[in-house]
């Protein structure tokens, strides 16, 4: 997945199209953000300069899907096979005591398998992006609600944990019709709620090494980068920006003034 | 072998060996292990065939597709809205509003399912049946026209473009009631500046196709025309390396537009306009503007008064306005240049980011600006909207005798609801005695809402058609219960700001909840009831009926049904045809001059006259492009800071509520500590004040306050307090009430000058800490 | 010392029966009882004869558990697909089963159908890719539930509310498919033949 930060304009529609597609409930208070699931939450950021220079962007920022592995420049580490597992390993699956979670090496797509999971939240406090939510609550849904879920996506229950999958039943579905036709999955077939949904069209899905998918050709831009990629997580998801503050902001290479400004600043995030 | 202690414990050790190396053991753990994943208290979605339905949403304009799931149990259900790939502005994409959709449709708790009725002393709301509930409509109404006072009923909507709009007007018509009002929206305003410079009603920016966009205070990200049709221009904008288009963003605050914007021109609130009239001296000074525009009507003076250039060179000096406006004069002279050069490049107005229909003199400021650049049915300029092929749903109806209640002292007049709630309340000439409010939960969406609320309150009878028990239906005597846009008929015209014309139809994908009717059938079985001119006026059977009418024109109904929308195929390039009554471009507008005065004479009168709209410019200022200062402006001591709102697609759209899963991803900077609501201030201001991130502030305007927690962002202009919008509803269950308060319970409406449309882009505020 | 060994019994090593006795004893007890106390049985709404309706129709199972167009399995038929031969008003044979299915048919009611093979929600299982991609036979897991001239009694387990035909009838339940459906079964045999196990291949 590529996303253009330059075009995000933080509306929100890809996370909503994420909650809608994956059967997310809504609690009475969901200002506590850290106990608010969110698949894909929408972060903004801002240069931190004073008015009228002040600027502002958006992170839109799903599960990474990481792969692990040594850190690198696109072009190399991400598409050798790093067979070491104390190399290569998705920082949530390998703290995993219940092995509710995977990485497959065929989709690239690590899993969350909820009823498997013994909800003790090591992968929760693994997850360098908080991209793992933990259902501290029972969904109250309104009466009437349920009526408008999904069948695709089983919906939880409290104690567990939970994570964007890339729309994991999308891709079950696309390969049914697959199946019946005959034919392939091709890259419009499969594409997450996000991606359709977003109205600038800031998201593209697709197979990160598949030279006929356009994503394969968005990694390679100078432009292109992964949050915290220092951390050699390997992530799946890429962002663009022309921003050189908005690049550097996305690996921790805050200044020590800096960093001290933004922590004085509070919320904005 | 005798039964002892001995033989019996091998026994027993036996049993027990036994009954383990039976299944019931191991059997039960796993069981056990199951229940443990067994959540039947979660639902279980049924599943079922898969069909997808396009529609349109008319709140947002998306284009939208229903994804629907045939159970064989529960049967046909909607479970996503998803965006219309094939619709021609909004190509897919959609905004929480439509991707949260259902969250309203399916939530019986805020639902009506039957017509109430409320009793004002207990407050107790008592479940009746339709022909109950519109005999209690009809005959009230009926009575009133009997006694002659059918003028004391009042009806408002929000659309009156669409047909269940057209039904609500030619209903009130046909009883007699001259008051009929809608939602104030920059439609209006446009419609106005257009008639009065070019002729034409339907000016829209061809923003995909132009490569330069200066936007004049305008939300264009975060709330402009049909949202996704922007974004999706937008899209077009960027690229790598370089962007294909270059954006400026003038406004106080660092917005989402500002900041995804090639350049943001902060400026002073209310000053966008002046900012595009210094540009326009800019251009002529330095000669780069086309030089058509010379043969305009009122290029020079005219009839001894003031031409526009003469104003330009007399009252906008572009040191003055820049420092006026707080804007760089360099980076300014340079950006008019870029603009001027441009190939494509086009000046956008539109609404306030509060929300409001926007001023028309700034409106009028930009099209000259446009007119400067010479993008006049250019492709990436100010083109003119195909009008709607649409059929009028009968004839002419006699004018009532009486006059309306707002609008009646002004030349032209767009009825809207504050005007009419003003009026009303103020007995001015009459009061209300029934008010039917048709959707738009005037309540809570104001634009003052503690206006619509005593509106309200103090009419003997209101009747509220409404999909939900919202703020209004709270406050109704008698709740009628309508359908869903994904559950009824409907329809809704072109956008703001639309290039083409584009034409939505909704019709019912699931079932109605229990006895909700569409808005248009409630109004149809109304004029029925009533009989004699009501029925004759509305002789549809249905909504349906009625629409298939109405769209005639653009083809079998059936089909533009399934497909949702009708579009004008691509913007009308060319030589704009200016239908003035100079037959041409009109800088000084004759038309306005002949509509003001007709009430009033030449000369001194006319000055008067004008004065008496609003305009301080005068006689001499009152018919071209100018600027005036804002009213906030003029708040005094009492009210140093001006408030605008801070909107986000994530907080509201429209006139239909937020839904849960928008209340859900506001950040804590809009919604903080379960309740909140959070305000914005620059840290320079606050630390004036002696307020600190986090306190508690009470924001209070001579209108109306709300409490909230103050965050400071530097991208705030000083000076100011940025409000979120769409917040604070009492309604729409707990996942969205009670949460945060209503801007539009803070804000002070005022009167456009000459206008006279309702503005509330600024208002002027005091900012104090409270404890909380 | 004397009195004890005084008091010590001669024991026979019949007494050793006794434990094989209990263990028998004990072990059918466990056999007897865990199906027992597990499960209870539904009765299904209506009388079902698959037989008689494989008979009229010309393409097995597939007839009327078909396939919809996006490659996803339609499962039971709903009362839409019945009316593509049950089109009159008037029963077509004269099983007592039959009118009662007449009643359901003019109401357009749904019927409440407990359905054998149901796995629980987070199961995403593709009838695509095992009926069609890999060319299993559907006996290979519902077993001759297509012969059957009638509907067996649906037993669900108490604990779970599961189908007792997913944990298998077999009294240990070490039996694979079409006896049994369970999670181990699945992956089994993707070991097997090779197919990826990935937990997102089968849930959702």
């Amino acid at each position: 997945m590529v996303i253009d930060v330059d075009k995000c304009t933080g509306c929100g529609a890809c996370s909503v199209a994420c909650m809608s597609e994956n059967n997310v409930g809504v609690l009475e208070d969901e200002t506590e953000k850290i106990r608010s699931i969110t698949w894909l939450r929408v972060y903004q950021i801002d240069n931190g300069k004073a008015f009228p220079e002040t600027e502002v962007a958006f992170f839109p920022r799903p599960c990474m899907h990481c792969q692990g592995g040594a850190s690198g420049s696109p072009g190399q580490a991400f598409f050798q096979e790093d067979t070491d597992p104390q190399e290569a390993h998705t920082p949530c699956v390998s703290v995993c005591p219940a092995i509710a979670t995977d990485y497959d090496d065929a989709t690239g797509i690590v899993s969350q398998i909820t009823s498997r999971c013994i909800g003790c939240r090591y992968c929760v406090a693994a997850c360098p992006y908080h991209a793992r939510y933990f259902n501290w609550y029972d969904v109250p849904w309104p009466q009437g609600t349920p009526r408008g879920l999904s069948p695709f996506v089983s919906p939880r229950m409290r104690g567990v944990v939970e994570k964007c999958t890339f729309c994991y039943p999308r891709l079950q579905r696309a390969k049914n019709k697959a199946f019946l036709g005959g034919g392939k999955v091709g890259e419009m077939d499969y594409q997450t709620a996000c991606t359709e949904a977003c109205p600038s069209g800031a998201i593209t899905f697709g197979q990160l090494q598949n030279p006929a998918h356009k994503v394969h050709k968005l990694i390679q831009s100078e432009f292109a980068f992964r949050l915290l990629e220092k951390m050699g997580t390997n992530p799946k998801v890429y962002y663009m920006s022309k921003r050189k503050w908005v690049r550097m902001m996305a690996d921790n290479h805050l200044s020590q003034a800096k960093a001290t400004q933004a922590a004085a600043s509070g919320g904005h995030k | 072998m005798d039964w002892d202690r001995r033989t019996f414990v091998k026994f027993a050790v036996g049993a027990v060996l036994g009954v383990h190396a039976s299944p019931l053991i191991p059997k039960f753990m796993d069981d056990t292990a199951i229940w443990t994943q067994n959540w039947n208290w979660v639902p279980v979605p049924e599943d079922g065939a898969v069909a997808y339905a396009k529609t349109v949403n008319p709140h947002t304009g998306t284009g939208a597709m229903a994804k629907l799931i045939d159970g064989r149990v529960e049967g046909l259900r909607a479970i996503r809205v998803e965006g219309n790939p094939d619709h021609p502005l909004s190509r897919g994409g959609v905004v929480p509003a439509d991707a949260s959709a259902l969250q309203l449709l399916y939530n019986n708790e805020t639902r009506v399912a039957k017509p109430l009725l409320r009793n004002r002393a207990t407050g107790v709301m008592t479940q009746i049946t339709w022909p109950q509930a519109l005999d209690l409509v009809g005959g009230n109404l009926a009575e009133l026209a009997q006694k002659g006072q059918a003028h004391q009923a009042a009806a408002l909507g929000t659309d009156p473009s669409s047909t269940t709009g057209q039904m609500l007007m030619r209903l009130m018509q046909a009883l007699g009631s001259p008051n009929v009002a809608f939602t104030p929206t920059p439609r209006e305003t446009m419609a106005l500046a257009g008639l009065f410079m070019t002729g034409q009603p339907f000016l829209g920016f061809d923003l995909a196709n132009a490569n330069f966009i200066v936007s004049f205070g305008t939300p264009l990200l975060e709330g402009f025309g049909a949202p996704v049709a922007v974004r999706k221009a937008f899209a077009g904008w960027r690229g790598y390396p370089k962007n294909q288009a270059y954006l400026v963003q003038i406004e106080p605050r660092a917005s989402v537009t500002a900041s995804q914007a090639d350049q943001w021109i902060a400026c002073k609130p209310g000053s966008e306009g002046a900012v595009a009239l210094a540009m326009c001296r800019i251009m002529i000074e330095e000669g780069v503007y086309d030089r058509a525009v010379e043969s305009a009507y009122g290029w020079n003076d005219v009839d001894g008064m003031m031409g526009f250039k003469s104003y330009l060179m007399k009252s906008i000096d572009r040191a003055k306005v820049a420092s006026l406006a707080g804007v760089s004069l360099p980076k300014l002279v340079k950006m008019t240049l870029a603009f001027a050069k441009a190939d494509r490049a086009v000046a956008v107005c539109g609404p306030g980011n509060s929300g409001d229909p926007g001023r028309l003199y700034d409106f009028m400021s930009v099209l000259a600006l446009n007119a400067l650049k010479g993008n006049l049915g250019k492709p990436g300029g100010v083109v003119a909207q195909q009008p709607l092929p649409l059929k009028s749903l009968g004839g002419a109806l006699p004018e009532p005798k009486q006059p309306p209640l707002a609008g009646s002292d002004r030349p032209f007049s767009v009825n809207n609801v504050h005007d009419l709630a003003e009026a009303a309340l103020a007995g001015k000439p009459y009061g209300l005695k029934t008010l039917i409010l048709c959707g738009g939960n005037f309540v809570f969406n104001g634009p003052q809402a503690n206006l619509m609320h005593d509106l309200a309150r103090k009419t003997p009878f209101v009747v509220a058609i409404t999909p939900y028990m919202d703020e209004s239906a709270a406050m109704a005597d008698l709740v009628l219960p309508s359908t869903h846009w994904l559950e009824g008929w409907g329809d809704s015209t072109t956008s703001f700001g639309s290039p083409v014309a584009c034409y939505g139809l909704h019709r019912p994908l699931v079932k109605a909840v229990a006895e909700a009717k569409d808005a248009g059938d409630t109004l149809l079985a109304l004029a029925q009831r009533l009989g004699g001119p009501a029925a004759a006026a509305l002789p549809y059977k249905n909504l349906a009926e009625a629409l298939a009418k109405r769209s005639q024109a653009m083809g079998d109904f059936k089909k533009l049904a399934e497909t949702s929308y009708w579009a004008q195929k691509r913007p009308a390039y060319g030589q704009m045809r200016f239908n003035t009554p100079s037959g041409r471009l009109e800088l000084f507008s004759r038309t306005l001059r002949q509509l003001v005065s007709k009430g009033a004479g030449g000369g001194q009168d006319l000055d008067k006259a004008v004065r008496a709209l609003g305009v301080k410019g005068g006689a001499q200022a009152a018919f071209l492009p100018h600027w005036e200062e804002p009213a906030a402006y003029a708040e005094g001591a009492a009210y140093p800071l001006i408030m605008q709102a801070a909107p986000s697609l994530r907080t509201t759209w429209g006139d239909e509520a937020i839904t849960p899963y928008m209340v859900k991803i506001l950040p804590d900077t809009v919604l903080a500590n379960a309740d909140k609501l959070v305000v914005e201030m620059n840290p320079a201001t606050a630390r004036d004040l002696h307020l600190y991130a986090g306190d508690m502030v009470l924001v209070e305007s001579s209108a109306g306050s709300l409490t909230a927690k103050l965050t400071l962002y530097a991208g705030a202009a000083p000076g100011m307090v940025f409000v979120p919008l769409g917040l604070g509803h009492q309604a729409f269950g707990f996942q969205v009430a009670k949460k945060g308060m209503n801007f539009n319970r803070a804000v002070k409406v005022t009167s456009d000058p000459m206008s006279g449309m309702p503005i509330w882009e600024l208002t002027g505020v005091s900012v104090k800490k409270v404890r909380g | 010392m004397a009195t004890h060994q005084q008091g010590k019994k001669q024991r026979s090593r019949a007494d050793w029966l006794l434990l094989v006795v209990g263990l028998i004893l004990g072990s059918a007890f466990g056999f007897w009882i865990t199906p027992t106390i597990l499960y209870a049985e539904k009765p299904q709404p209506l009388q079902f004869n698959h037989k008689l309706h494989m008979e009229q129709v010309d393409n097995g199972c597939k007839s009327c558990h078909k396939f919809r167009e996006d490659g996803s399995f339609s499962g039971i038929p709903g009362i839409k697909s019945c009316k593509n031969c049950h089109s009159g008003d008037e029963p077509l044979g004269n099983t007592p089963a039959e009118k009662e299915f007449m009643k359901f048919l003019k109401a357009d009611k749904p019927i409440p159908w407990q359905v054998y093979a149901r796995q629980a929600d987070n199961v995403f299982f593709s009838h695509a890719a095992h009926a069609e991609n890999a060319g299993l036979e559907c006996t290979r897991c519902h077993g001759k539930h297509g012969e059957s001239d009638k509907l067996r009694p649906y037993e669900y387990n108490r604990l779970t509310g599961y189908s007792r035909d997913i944990w298998g009838r077999g009294p240990i339940g070490l039996a694979g498919p079409p006896d049994r459906m369970k999670m181990d079964d699945c992956a089994k045999c993707h070991r097997d033949n090779g197919v990826n196990q990935a937990c997102f291949v089968c849930h959702k």
